[in-house]
């Protein structure tokens, strides 16, 4: 049903300007929009992608599974995924280690064309820990979402 | 004649005015202070969200690189040209009403929810993108402002707002075409 409700979102206004205040739920809707402009081999993904972004419960499967419909879908969807990527960059980040470090701006990372998670993190081991034998490849790098204040 | 001439010149509760004609004169009556407020107040934020959205084109023309930089950089210039006169036009139109028109970068940026893209490398696709999600904003906003002129017969102020949503309509489906994956 959540697809005919999408339908209404109209093209005048556009997504962008319809927020509820929820990013997840501004990211859900953005998903939900594709389906009638993607052919039904992709909808397994993304209604994964919806699912994941409204729970919450798993952000470093909805990252990946971002990067991997973005893969598939971008180049004759470029909009929806643009505004996916800046809802994600500002909502998300990939912290490294038990401290949480910041490993710095997702919205650099997702710029980049990674394929997946595990693309992602191979670059962000390499241009932070490329330096030290010790921890390379060791850190762990997890996914979470920005608490606000 | 001291009434008539605070009627068009003051500033004080009343801002506008609605004109009709009476036994073949024409006549004016004050508009209410909530209909003229809700007219300026709008007015305000297409003229903040016109200014900004000209800094955000501007700042693709500068920035923008690759294979479509020459067609992109001309059509943002053409774009931000002409917010340029139009961003004349809204202000002088709230002069015209006797409201004194914010100005300046900051006092327009705080009136304007249309977000600034970071100076930098970007795709293409990227500025073109940002500049749908901008002008989606304004029409937006400006569908506000029509709707209001409209509740207080303000049919000049409305002309405007119909107006300024014309060319930005035009313009997106200019921008969204490029986009498109053929």
């Amino acid at each position: 049903m959540f697809v005919a409700n999408a339908s209404h979102l109209g093209k005048l206004g556009g997504v962008h300007t319809i927020k509820t205040g929820d990013w997840r739920r501004d990211a859900a809707r953005i998903v939900e929009e594709l389906f009638h402009a993607t052919p039904s081999s992709s909808w397994d993904s993304l209604l994964e992608l919806r699912q994941l972004l409204l729970s919450g419960s798993d952000w470093a499967r909805a990252l990946d599974v971002f990067l991997s419909c973005r893969e598939q879908l971008e180049a004759d969807h470029y909009l929806p995924f643009y505004r996916l990527r800046r809802l994600l960059a500002a909502s998300l980040r990939l912290e490294a280690g038990l401290c949480g470090l910041d490993t710095g701006s997702m919205e650099n990372l997702l710029q980049g064309r990674h394929k997946s998670l595990s693309d992602l993190k191979r670059r962000v081991r390499r241009e932070w820990f490329e330096h030290s034998t010790e921890v390379c490849g060791k850190v762990a790098l997890h996914v979470v979402e920005r608490t606000r204040f | 004649m001291l009434a008539t001439g605070s009627l068009f010149f003051g500033t004080g509760a009343l801002h506008g005015s609605r004109n009709g004609v009476i036994d073949g004169v024409m006549t004016t009556t004050a508009v209410t202070k909530t209909e003229s407020s809700a007219v300026t107040k709008n007015l305000k934020t297409l003229l903040a969200d016109s200014y900004s959205l000209m800094g955000q084109t501007h700042l693709a023309h500068w920035n923008v690189e690759g294979p479509s930089f020459f067609q992109l950089h001309v059509a943002f210039q053409s774009q931000y040209e002409e917010l340029f006169t139009a961003i004349d036009d809204v202000a002088e139109r709230l002069r015209a009403l006797d409201v004194f028109s914010p100005g300046g970068l900051a006092a327009l940026a705080k009136l304007s929810s249309i977000s600034e893209m970071e100076s930098g490398p970007a795709p293409a696709k990227d500025f073109v993108a940002h500049l749908i999600d901008s002008h989606e904003i304004l029409v937006a906003n400006a569908h506000s402002l029509r709707e209001a002129a409209g509740a207080s017969n303000d049919l000049e102020t409305q002309d405007l707002a119909i107006g300024r949503i014309r060319v930005h309509q035009k313009t997106l489906w200019m921008l969204r075409s490029f986009l498109k994956n053929l």
